[in-house]
This record gives structure tokens, C-alpha cells and sequence, in this order.
């Protein structure tokens, strides 16, 4: 019976030590930037495709945590995500086996990037006021640095080239090199709960105190401060020279940064927290707390139809040329024709937390259980 | 460890499962009793987020409510980014007092409890008090509770963290309070005499308060502060990141990005900025009024005057029994002596409660005195004659549940109240003493209180939220005509009237109104047409007056919060200086139709239906243990009840076998099932047992028995305070005692009869007030083998007489009479009973127990602050006591005993820690132990 008993123990604490993350590569090694975004072409959640409703049933990941409004990424064959209880997982693409895991006590809230084959990753760590920006080596599957921030890390990481830059929750937003190194940091003077969007070489920052702020990402000066509403805690749709921003009270606004000229603004009425997507035939679709997706004209901010879901939607809607993808805290996902009839609806056993992720024809929807479902979308 | 467990599992499972009037006689419980007077006709109401559980007429109301809660729900899910995925059974009751039967919920439900969120099914559950806005309030500040448990559940769970980090008390309470309604008259009442007296000064009095309602204030108050400091979305950011710090502090401070002291600082800055400046115009009770009471809860006075002598007579609790007092006044009406009980309540059926925070008091002119109780399963008012000092009357009614609010027409013949009936209407009703004719007034939704009758008894001025237009569902004063029964408006404010008064000397009408923050008296005044104009101030005080009489033309008794302490006050009534401030004209703007509340109304069957029992797991644990002597053992326990808790199963199996060839033989299984939804609760199950046991009763060797059966119990109370009890156990008991290689075999009946009373009234560690007693009689015999044939008797009787507000005499005699064959013995000796003597040393078929025992207390709080560590206790209570007890068998032996004294301390109210020292006696008390016993050990006083 003792040996037996110890045999378990020795077992058990076998399998609650970390797996490094080691990539070996046969063929081509990809080294461009990857980071969540990159995958949607630069316009975050628009994907100019057309797909069928139809989804095929690929794989299911299993993360120990729950996910934030982070989301999935891939590189080569593999694919990473981090899960709020600290861990990063690399699992492949074509199977559910997780090849590796980094273990960390604390909560990984925002999706990683890799720049130079290293693994960057923030950890909000746990019974500490400060997070710890990792920069992890995925080809040797060594640390090689570590950066302390007293702050509260939320919002993504936003890459420019081989550098990357951090806004945390209190305002602040540095610019490091692929090595970690500090080019250049700046204080917004106001807390942020967005993220920052890179649009022709410029961050766009919304904060909560209802500024648009504009800083260039190569020196890191303020370029304009517009004071647009209350209070802003979702990121912008940029395009062009124009943006759409949503703040917390259900208002809209359509704002050329350059003139520095209201367009129109609408109202929704309900608290945002997703941003707003806008497609090729200028198009708004905002998600909203109180269960509405709303499609707005993008010319005069009419409008146009209103989605009940009666759940809770705080993740910006994936969107099709013909079909809408939109994830819903309240167990489910709602697919939806462009004039906004439901064509089907997805339940799921837990709530649905990630960010949904559209990569090479599969779709990744990670749930409050920390599984990660995964559909192959067939094109139309 | 193992050992007790093992123990433990084997001794005690039978008095979990196999009440222990049966083959554990000895240990027993007393206890007041929990009646469910009524047998509700539940029905389900399901709307897109909860399922509604009313019963008999409550359905307009539980429409109304499941509006309150659906919106609360859409505004919830977004205020917390949060939705919750289960459907939520919310359970309404139509009064306090039908909330008080609820099953839910195990023990007594308090008077100051408007509703609680029971975790373990999800349950809120929620009496309705006779306003719509008070039920809507009372709903949302219940599902704020659901959203942050459930949230911060998941959020643990994402986060893989344990629930170590959950908040503090008053960070749940004063958010529940925050997110669901505005400041009001209530927290401005509590939180203003705490701060301006010193009760409460910043976070770190949080534990000075916990759980008071000062907490659930303080908590609303500086959530308030955050707000306005830190900003509002600062508050969902500490329920964000409240799995990521073990102590609050550090989450705040990481949050508010500030340390805890100038958090702390400036909180107590915007305390005292709010509140001190208020010296400037308003004075505290103590010093602007002559005090009459000091000490306990003080209200609904009532002033007799017979032109001989003066008197106030009031509900009161001085002592932790509510009761019906009186003060005597002299000529200039102060009092002559300290006030004098009347009728205690609490401690008999017809007096079970006293409604202390209800108006509930009036007094005739003809000296007959009305006052309301509640007797059984609703409110009764009881009519006292003071000249002949006793009582003449008794009303109720079985459609009215709760009454309070009386009055009387100036000749004594009519009584006026207000009363919530099965439909939950909340309406003035007038009866007649002479005829016994009950009228009812009104019969509405809207909620009626403190009516009076004018001077000529023509009218009823009353409060009502009838208000409509731009003041809709304030609480304002009208008029009813007992002539035409037209009501008409006689104020119009954005703000509450509380009580009213008519001076009856004069034949004005004064009120309570927190026009300016709390209940000051206003004077209605009229313009010369005889039309409601506008009114006046009449008094300054700092903090709240609750309630008033008119005992001169210009004389008043207040009944006022001071210091958290409810005294009467004996006023002047002076007009302040006319100002802006203190005259308020009212601007009538009355159109439309009168206000109606939201409803949602559902047809389909599917969604509205008879209630049939749901049943849930409420609790199961396994446990495997193992050990070198007595092997493995492993089990488990389960419970399953119905939502509404009126119906239990348990089920507990575990295994014994120390070989392989013995697992079969050696389940142990137990399933019992308790329903308590009548008045007679009931209970019935079956058993199996098997395996060596260890009955200290019989020797201290081992044993090995088997044995198997069912149980019906049964038990009837007939108030509060007393029940009786009856059991039929049959036992096929297969024996073997190891040492003597016997068997004995029996099939055994066991019929149990007992009478229990408890009228007891508890300090920190055990009885202070009041008595207890159990009578048992019980028969026991083996119908197949005649083995055993015994019977039982028991008396059990315990008098606490109170000799000051914390210490006691306690006294008990016991009797244990077992005579037969195999007549089980009992057993003494220990902290329990005989203190001195080795636990359960003191054996016999027969015993009998005395116990004299002085309370008190010795330190009331005690605290060490180290540089690494701080340690505290409160209530450490001191005994002094003498025990006197024998036990034998078939001739007496010696009568033994102690004395000595002790020390006590309530842990965590969960059980009491024992320290006694003294000298053993024996030989009849002839003998003293040389040296002293000390002993430590658990446990209540008896």
C-alpha cells in the first residue's frame, strides 16, 4: 500500500509540472510576426469571404483555465493560447494533443505574439501588483527575459514590424523591441480598458475619460488628443482617415481624425465593450452588453436592424460577406444572415469567453470550461 | 485521527439517521419550534430567467415581482458584464410572517430579515412587507447577490483559484445595497449617528460594525465614495480582479492604484465632510430633548393620561424578550421611576413576538389599551384594560396576516390599522369593539400606513404611494372620508412621510417626512381656504425621530435613534424660525390616471403550474480512510430536498469489512427521509448496521453487532415553545460481545413518547432567561427472543432566572430511569455534567443529575496586538457552579458531585470552549478531593 501511495504522489506531481514549449521545424521556418490580428488581415474581425453555415465539427483543445477576451493564435503548424490560470498551450492544428504547456500562477489575459521565434506573453501574476511580460524561446524552450510591470495587463499587444507595444490598464504604453528592449513609452494620463489599433504606421488608443488619442509608433509623440465622449472601454474601427468609436453609454460617433469633424453619431443604448467592424460595403455591426447586434448604415449612422440575443455580447462579431458570426457569454453562438435574421444557433455546455478566431478555414471558439472548439468553415 | 473518525461514523451515524429518542436517549435536543401554520398551495410562475414560486392569492403580486426582477436582470448582466445561466428560482412570501414558516432556511428567521440568496440551491427568497417599492428594492438587492456570488464563483473557477479570496462581508452587503437602490432616509439615519457619534469612523471600525445594518450602510457609503474618488467602474473592477489578491487590501490598493491608509484617510475625510457640518444647525436628541429612557429598544409609545396620573406605554426590549412596558410620568412629565413590564412577551404562545420595529401600539381615551402580537400563524391585536390591568379582548382575523398601525376614534369605539392579506394588499381596515363589525377601507395594491382619525373622527388622514404624476409612488398623506370613502390628497412632495400624528389638543396634523435627508416632524399647514398649502418645520434634530405623541398641546415624546440606541425623548414643540429652508409649499401636479405597476402575465400552461416537488443534491462527501488496525474504511453521505425544503432524504453508506470475504456483509446503509412541510412534521426511514462497535453504555470492551430496521418519527408542535414527540424504531439486533464469545439475538420495538418545552433565551455560551424541560417515556422489547424488555423514563428540567441583563442562575435536575431486561445504562461524568469526573466514568440504568450554576460575564473583549500577529477574543464568560449526581444499577450507590468555576468562550458561534477547576465530592458529599480537577473541553452550558 506505501509504495503504491507513493507511486501515485511521485505521478501526480509528475503531471503538474510544466512541459516546455519546443517547436522543431522541418522545412521552411516562418519568421514574420504573428500576432491575433494578423490573421484577420489587418481589419480585426471582417473577413471578405463568404462562407456556409454549415460548420464541420474539427477539434476540441483542452486548456485547464477559463479565457478572457483573448484569443488563439498559430504559428506554422502550431497554435497557442494562454488560459486564465496561467498557462500557455501549444497544441497542434491537426490534433488535440497538446504538445507543450508553460505553467505560470497567475492569469494570462490577452492573446500572445511571436516575433522572432519567441513566444511573448503577459502573466497577471497572482497575489502580486505586478505582471510579468515573458519572452520565451520557442526553438530552445528557454526564457531568455523577463519584464515586471506594476500594472494591470488587459489589453492586447499591438506589433508594428518586429516591435511591439504594451498599454496597460492605468495608461501607460511602451514600445519594446523583439529583444525586450524599451524604445520609447509614454503616459496617456487616463486608464484604458481597450485595445490599441495600428492603422499606416499610428496607434489609435480610446480612453475612459472619452479620448481618442493618436501617437505615432515609430517616436512614440502624441500626434492629436480629441476629446470625443464620457467614457470609451472598446477599441476603434479605423479606416482611412475616419474612425467608429463606442462608448459606455450606447453612443456611436463616425469621426474624421484628420479634420477633426463629427460625421454623425447614433444611439444603441446599452453599454459597448466590443468593437465596432466594419465591412466593404460600409457597414457598422456593434455588439452590445444588452444582447443587440445592430447593424448601422456607415454613411449616416442609421439604423438599419437590431439582433436580440438575449444573451450578453462582449466580443466583436466575426463578419462574412454573407453571414455573421457572433459569440454569446450566455452559452452560445449565433450565426446570422447580413440582414440580421438568425440562421442557426450553436449552444455550448459553458460560457463562451474567448475572442473567435478565423485562421486558414477554421474557426476557433473557446468556452468558460477551457475548451477551444474548433470548425472547418467551408467557402461558398 | 482514524480511530475517532471511525468512531465517529459508527457511534454517530445512528443519531443522525435513527432519532435519538431511541437507542441514544440520552442526548436530545430542546429548542423552540419552527411552525408551518399554513399549508401553501405553491404554483410556478416561469419568466425567461426565473422560475417563481407563489402560493394561494399571491399571483398579482408575483407578476408584479417578476417584472422587478426581469428588468433588474437586463440591467444587472451589463452593470456586471456578467450573465448568469441558470434559471433562478426566486420564492415569495406575502408577509414576513408567512416568510418566517419558510423551510428554506433552517433556525428562526428575525423580524430585521427582509430576504436572503441562499447559495446552496441558488435560492432567493423573499417576503413581501406591504410596499411595492420596498419589494422592488428588496429583489434587486437579492439579485445583486446572485450576480456577484455567481460571478465571482466563476470567476475562481477560471481562474483556478481557491474561494480564500472571497471578499468581506461588508463589501457584499454594502454593494447588494449600492447597485440596488439610492441613498435614502434609512442610511442617512444609521450612518449619520454612527459618524457624528463616533460609532463609526472609517474601514477599519468595519469590524466594530459586522453584521449590523451600520455594515450594510457603511458598505453602501463607501462604495459611494469609490465612486466619486476613484470613479464607478472602479467597483466591477475589484469583483475582476478579486481572484487575484488573499487579502481585500491588497486588492484595493491595487485597483485604486493608492495605499490602504490614504484610501482610509480619505474616506474618512468624506465621512466628516458630509456629516459634521450638519452641528451647524441641528442639535442631538440628549441635548435638545430631557431623556426619559436609557437603556434597550424603545417604541410605539402611547399616552394615557386619567387626570390621576400620567403614563406611557410602550413595545420595548430590555432584556431579549419583547414586551409590552409602561413609564410613569409625573406632573411635568418626567419619569418617576425606571419603566415596568407589563406583559412579557416571547415566552408564551399568545404573546410569541412582539413587533418591535412596527408601529403597533395605541391607547383609548377610556384607557383600553391596543397592541399587536404575533399568536400562531397571524398577527392578533390584544386589548388591555388598564384600570383593571388586565385583558378584555382579542381580534384577528384569518384573511388578515399581518396587522400593525392602530388607532382609535376619540371615543374608544373604533379601532383603525393597516393589514397585508393573502393577496398581499397592504390596506386600512376599522373595527368596531362594540358590534366586532370589521370594515375594510381600501383594497388595492397601493400601501396604506399610520392612519389616525381627525378630531371628530369624520376622517382618516393615512400614508399612502398612491401619489401619481411627477411625485409618482412617493409616500405622501391623505384624506379618507368615513362618509363618502373619497381619498383625497392632502401633500404633495418628492420625498417620504413616515408616521403622523394628530395633536389632539389642538387638532393639527404633524408628520415625519426626510424631505432634507432624515424623519424630522413637519407640520401640515393650510391656506385659508381650509386646502393642504404647504408645511412647516417643527424640529432640528441631528438624527432620526422614528415615531411621536402628542402629550400636551405642545409637548411630544419622540421615540429617536441616538448613539444606535432607541430612547423616548420628552420635546417641546417650538417652530424654527421661518425660512426658506423650513417651510416647503407643495405644488400639486396630479394628472392622469393613478400610477399601475409593470406586470408580466403568463398564460401558457407550460409556464405557469401547480408546483410539484423539485429536487436537488444539497450535499454529498465521501471519504476514504485507512489505518493499521482497523484497516480500510470508506463511505458516503448525501442529501437531496425538495426546492422549497420541505421534504429530505438522506442517504449515508459506507463500508467496515477488514477482510475481503466480509465487504458484502459489511455495508452499513442508512436512508431516511424528513418532511417538515405541516404543522406535524414527520420522518420514516430504514437501516442496516454492521460491524464492531463501541458502545460506551455497556463496557468499555468491543462488541460486534448487527443490526437492521426502520423508523417513524413523528412531531407536533403546539407553539413555539412547546411540542410533543412520539417514535416507533423496530431493531432485528444480532449481538457478540468478543470477550465473552456471547450472542444475543432480539428483535426489538421501541416505542418513544416525550413532552418538550423551551422557552430559553441564549447569552454567548448557553441559556440566560427562561426555562426548558423534556419528559420521556419509552418502552423497549424483544418480541420474538424476550431478550430485552425494558422501559424508559426521563425529566429533564432547567430554570435560567435572570438576576442582570448578562448573568443568570442556572439551575437543573435531571432524572435517567431505565428498568428492565438488558436496560441500556446511561452514562455522566465530564464537562457536561459532572465536571471533575472522568468523561463518561459514571454509569447505571438509573441516574440522576444536579447542576446549580452561576453565569456572568468576566471579560468582554480581550486583544493582543503582536508585532507578527494579532489575536482577539470577545464575551468571555465566568461560572461558578456545584453539580450533584449518582448513577446505578440495582442499588444506590453514593451520591458524588464538584464545585468550582470556569471560564467559556464562544468560538466563532459554532460551539463553546470550556475551562473548568475545582474539587471533586463523593461519598455522599462527605468526601473532598485533596488538590484540584481541571478540565477542558466543548460544549454549550446547559
Amino acid at each position: 500500500m506505501k509504495n503504491y501511495l507513493l507511486h501515485l504522489l511521485l505521478f501526480i506531481l509528475f503531471l503538474s509540472c510544466g512541459k516546455p514549449i519546443i517547436i522543431k521545424f522541418n522545412g521552411e521556418r516562418k519568421e514574420e510576426v504573428v500576432t491575433y490580428s494578423s490573421f484577420l488581415d489587418g481589419k480585426r474581425f471582417f473577413i471578405d469571404k463568404s462562407i456556409s453555415p454549415d460548420f464541420e465539427d474539427w477539434i476540441v483543445y483542452e486548456t485547464s483555465g477559463s479565457f478572457s477576451n483573448s484569443s488563439i493564435i498559430k504559428y506554422d503548424k502550431a497554435l497557442f493560447s494562454g488560459d486564465l490560470s496561467g498557462n500557455i498551450y501549444y497544441f497542434s492544428d491537426s490534433s488535440d494533443s497538446r504538445r507543450g504547456v508553460l505553467k505560470h500562477k497567475g492569469s494570462i489575459e490577452i492573446s500572445p505574439v511571436i516575433i522572432k521565434g519567441q513566444l511573448i506573453f503577459a502573466v497577471n501574476e497572482f497575489n502580486q501588483k505586478y505582471s510579468t511580460i515573458y519572452f520565451y524561446s520557442i526553438g530552445t524552450g528557454k526564457y531568455l527575459k523577463e519584464i515586471k510591470l506594476y500594472d494591470n495587463l488587459q489589453n492586447e499587444f499591438a506589433v508594428l514590424d518586429d516591435s511591439f507595444f504594451v498599454l496597460t490598464q492605468n495608461g501607460l504604453l511602451i514600445k519594446y523591441g523583439s529583444s525586450g528592449k524599451k524604445e520609447w513609452q509614454l503616459e496617456l494620463d487616463a486608464e484604458v480598458y481597450s485595445d490599441p489599433i495600428i492603422n499606416d504606421g499610428k496607434l489609435f488608443i480610446l480612453t475612459s475619460d472619452g479620448f481618442l488619442k493618436i501617437i505615432s509608433g515609430g517616436k512614440g509623440n502624441l500626434i492629436k488628443s480629441l476629446k470625443l465622449s464620457e467614457s470609451f472601454e472598446s477599441a476603434p474601427y479605423v479606416c482611412k482617415s475616419y474612425i467608429v468609436a463606442c462608448d459606455t453609454y450606447g453612443n456611436v460617433f463616425k469621426y474624421d481624425y484628420n479634420g477633426e469633424q463629427l460625421h454623425w453619431e447614433s444611439h444603441i443604448g446599452s453599454k459597448i465593450l466590443a468593437e465596432p467592424v466594419g465591412n466593404n460595403s460600409r457597414e457598422i455591426f456593434i455588439a452590445d452588453l444588452s444582447g443587440k447586434l445592430t447593424k448601422l448604415s456607415g454613411d449616416d449612422g442609421r439604423i438599419v436592424w437590431q439582433y436580440n440575443s438575449s444573451g450578453i455580447l462582449n466580443t466583436a462579431p466575426l463578419v462574412f460577406n454573407n453571414l455573421i458570426i457572433q459569440t454569446d457569454q450566455n452559452k452560445k453562438v449565433h450565426l446570422i444572415d447580413l440582414n440580421g435574421n438568425s440562421v442557426k444557433i450553436i449552444s455550448f455546455p459553458g460560457r463562451i469567453k474567448m475572442k473567435p478566431a478565423f485562421i486558414d478555414g477554421v474557426l476557433f471558439i473557446g468556452g468558460d470550461d477551457g475548451l477551444i472548439y474548433s470548425y472547418k468553415v467551408n467557402p461558398l | 485521527m482514524v480511530l475517532l473518525l471511525h468512531s465517529f461514523l459508527k457511534k454517530y451515524v445512528l443519531l443522525i439517521f435513527v432519532l435519538p429518542t431511541v437507542l441514544n436517549a440520552q442526548f436530545y435536543f430542546f429548542g423552540r419550534n419552527k411552525i408551518q401554520y399554513e399549508d401553501f398551495e405553491w404554483k410556478v410562475l416561469k419568466t425567461e430567467h426565473f422560475d417563481i414560486y407563489y402560493y394561494n392569492d399571491f399571483e398579482e403580486m408575483a407578476e408584479i415581482g417578476a417584472s422587478y426582477a426581469e428588468k433588474a436582470f437586463e440591467e444587472y448582466k451589463q452593470k456586471f458584464n456578467y450573465i448568469v445561466t441558470y434559471r433562478i428560482p426566486l420564492i415569495f412570501y406575502n408577509t414576513h410572517l408567512h416568510f418566517q414558516q419558510t423551510n428554506t432556511r433552517p433556525g428562526f428567521i428575525p423580524e430585521g430579515v427582509g430576504g436572503f440568496f441562499e447559495f446552496l440551491k441558488g435560492r432567493v427568497v423573499i417576503p413581501f412587507l406591504g410596499s411595492l417599492k420596498s419589494f422592488e428594492h428588496v429583489i434587486r438587492h437579492e439579485l445583486v447577490h446572485v450576480f456577484t456570488i455567481t460571478k465571482l464563483m466563476n470567476s475562481y473557477s477560471s481562474h483556478r483559484v481557491a474561494m480564500e479570496t472571497y471578499p468581506p462581508l461588508w463589501f457584499i452587503e454594502g454593494l447588494a445595497e449600492y447597485w440596488s437602490t439610492q441613498w435614502d432616509s434609512q442610511g442617512e439615519m444609521v450612518m449619520r449617528d454612527a459618524v457624528l457619534n463616533g460609532i463609526y469612523n472609517n474601514l477599519y471600525d468595519m469590524q466594530k460594525v459586522h453584521g449590523t445594518f451600520i455594515m450594510y450602510k457603511a458598505g453602501q457609503k463607501f462604495l459611494e465614495f469609490v465612486s466619486e474618488e476613484y470613479g464607478e467602474n472602479k467597483i466591477l473592477h475589484l469583483l475582476d480582479n478579486d481572484w487575484r489578491f488573499k487579502k481585500f487590501n491588497d486588492l484595493m490598493e491595487f485597483v485604486f492604484g493608492d495605499n490602504i491608509e490614504n484610501i482610509n484617510s480619505k474616506f474618512e475625510y468624506f465621512l466628516k465632510k458630509n456629516y459634521y457640518p450638519l452641528y451647524l444647525d441641528h442639535v442631538p436628541h440628549k441635548l435638545n430633548s430631557i431623556k426619559l429612557t436609557e437603556f434597550g429598544f424603545n417604541f410605539s409609545p402611547g399616552f394615557y393620561d386619567d387626570g390621576k396620573s400620567r403614563s406611557v406605554y410602550f413595545i420595548g426590549n430590555h432584556d431579549g424578550y419583547s414586551s409590552l412596558y409602561r413609564l410613569a410620568l409625573d406632573s411635568t412629565f418626567n419619569p418617576i421611576d425606571e419603566p415596568e413590564l407589563v406583559i412579557r412577551g416571547e415566552k408564551e404562545a399568545i404573546y410569541e413576538s412582539f413587533h418591535l420595529l412596527k408601529p403597533s401600539l395605541a391607547v383609548s381615551s377610556k384607557g383600553i389599551l391596543a397592541f399587536i402580537t404575533k399568536s400562531g400563524a397571524n398577527d392578533k391585536i390584544h386589548f388591555y384594560s388598564i384600570e383593571q390591568q388586565e385583558l378584555v379582548k382579542r381580534f384577528s382575523n384569518e384573511e388578515i396576516i399581518s396587522i400593525q398601525d392602530p388607532d382609535f376614534s376619540s371615543d374608544g369605539t373604533l379601532l383603525i390599522f393597516t393589514g397585508i392579506d393573502w393577496k398581499g394588499y397592504n390596506d386600512l381596515y376599522s373595527y368596531n369593539l362594540h358590534t366586532n363589525e370589521l370594515s375594510r377601507l381600501t383594497n388595492d395594491y397601493y400601501s396604506e400606513s399610520s392612519p389616525r382619525f381627525n378630531n371628530d373622527d369624520s376622517k382618516i388622514y393615512f400614508i399612502s404611494d398612491r401619489t401619481e404624476g411627477i411625485y409618482k409612488q412617493t409616500n405622501n398623506i391623505f384624506e379618507f372620508d368615513l362618509t363618502t370613502y373619497q381619498i383625497k390628497y392632502q401633500t404633495y412632495l418628492d420625498s417620504d412621510i413616515k408616521t403622523l400624528s394628530v395633536n389632539k389638543f389642538t387638532d393639527e396634523l404633524f408628520f415625519t417626512s426626510d424631505y432634507d435627508g432624515i424623519e424630522k416632524i413637519w407640520k401640515l399647514v393650510f391656506d385659508k381656504n381650509e386646502v393642504p398649502a404647504g408645511m412647516l418645520n417643527i424640529t432640528s434634530n441631528l438624527t432620526t425621530i422614528f415615531d411621536f405623541i402628542f402629550v400636551d398641546s405642545d409637548k411630544i415624546i419622540t421615540s429617536a435613534i441616538e448613539e444606535f440606541s432607541f430612547q423616548f425623548y420628552l420635546n417641546e414643540v417650538n417652530e424654527i424660525e421661518d425660512s426658506a429652508e423650513t417651510y416647503v409649499t407643495f405644488e400639486f401636479d396630479i394628472k392622469g390616471r393613478p400610477w399601475e405597476p409593470d406586470k408580466i402575465v403568463i398564460t401558457s400552461e407550460k409556464d405557469r403550474y401547480e408546483y410539484g416537488k423539485e429536487y436537488t443534491l444539497d450535499y454529498a462527501v465521501s471519504q476514504v480512510t485507512t489505518d493499521p488496525v482497523f484497516g480500510t474504511r470508506g463511505g458516503a453521505l448525501l442529501t437531496l430536498s425538495d426546492l422549497l425544503g420541505d421534504d429530505r432524504y438522506l442517504f449515508l453508506i459506507y463500508n467496515t469489512a477488514e477482510i475481503k470475504d466480509e465487504i458484502l456483509k459489511n455495508f452499513n446503509v442508512a436512508i431516511s427521509r424528513v418532511n417538515t412541510k405541516f404543522r406535524t412534521n414527520y420522518g420514516y426511514g430504514v437501516f442496516h448496521f454492521n460491524g464492531r462497535r463501541y458502545d460506551i453504555r455497556e463496557s468499555e470492551q468491543y462488541f460486534y453487532e448487527r443490526s437492521f430496521g426502520g423508523y417513524l418519527s413523528v412531531v407536533y408542535p403546539f407553539s413555539q415553545f412547546q411540542r410533543i414527540e412520539s417514535s416507533v424504531v423496530v431493531t432485528n439486533s444480532d449481538k457478540e460481545l468478543f470477550s465473552d464469545i456471547l450472542r444475543r439475538k432480539a428483535l426489538l420495538i421501541t416505542n418513544t413518547m416525550s413532552f418538550v418545552h423551551d422557552n430559553s433565551i441564549w447569552g454567548p455560551t448557553g441559556p440566560l432567561d427562561g426555562s426548558r424541560f423534556k419528559l420521556l417515556l419509552a418502552y423497549t422489547s424483544d418480541v420474538k427472543y424476550s431478550n430485552v424488555n425494558y422501559y424508559s423514563f426521563i425529566a429533564d428540567y432547567r430554570n435560567y432566572f435572570r438576576l442582570s441583563y448578562r448573568s443568570a442562575l442556572a439551575f437543573r435536575v435531571s432524572l435517567f430511569y431505565n428498568h428492565g431486561k438488558e436496560a441500556r445504562r446511561y452514562f455522566a461524568g465530564g464537562s457536561w455534567d459532572l465536571r471533575g469526573w472522568r468523561r463518561f466514568s459514571i454509569r447505571g440504568e438509573k441516574m440522576w443529575l444536579s447542576s446549580i450554576e452561576y453565569r456572568f460575564p468576566l471579560i468582554d473583549q480581550f486583544y493582543m496586538k503582536l508585532p507578527f500577529l494579532s489575536l482577539g477574543f470577545a464575551n468571555i464568560r465566568g461560572a461558578a457552579f456545584v453539580d450533584a449526581g449518582s448513577a446505578w444499577d440495582e442499588e444506590y450507590n453514593d451520591t458524588i458531585g464538584s464545585v468550582g468555576v470556569g471560564f467559556r468562550i464562544n468560538f466563532l458561534n459554532a460551539l463553546t470552549l470550556r475551562y473548568d477547576i475545582g474539587k471533586k465530592i463523593k461519598n455522599n458529599f462527605s468526601d473532598i478531593q485533596e488538590g484540584m480537577f481541571s478540565q477542558f473541553f466543548f460544549g454549550w452550558d446547559f
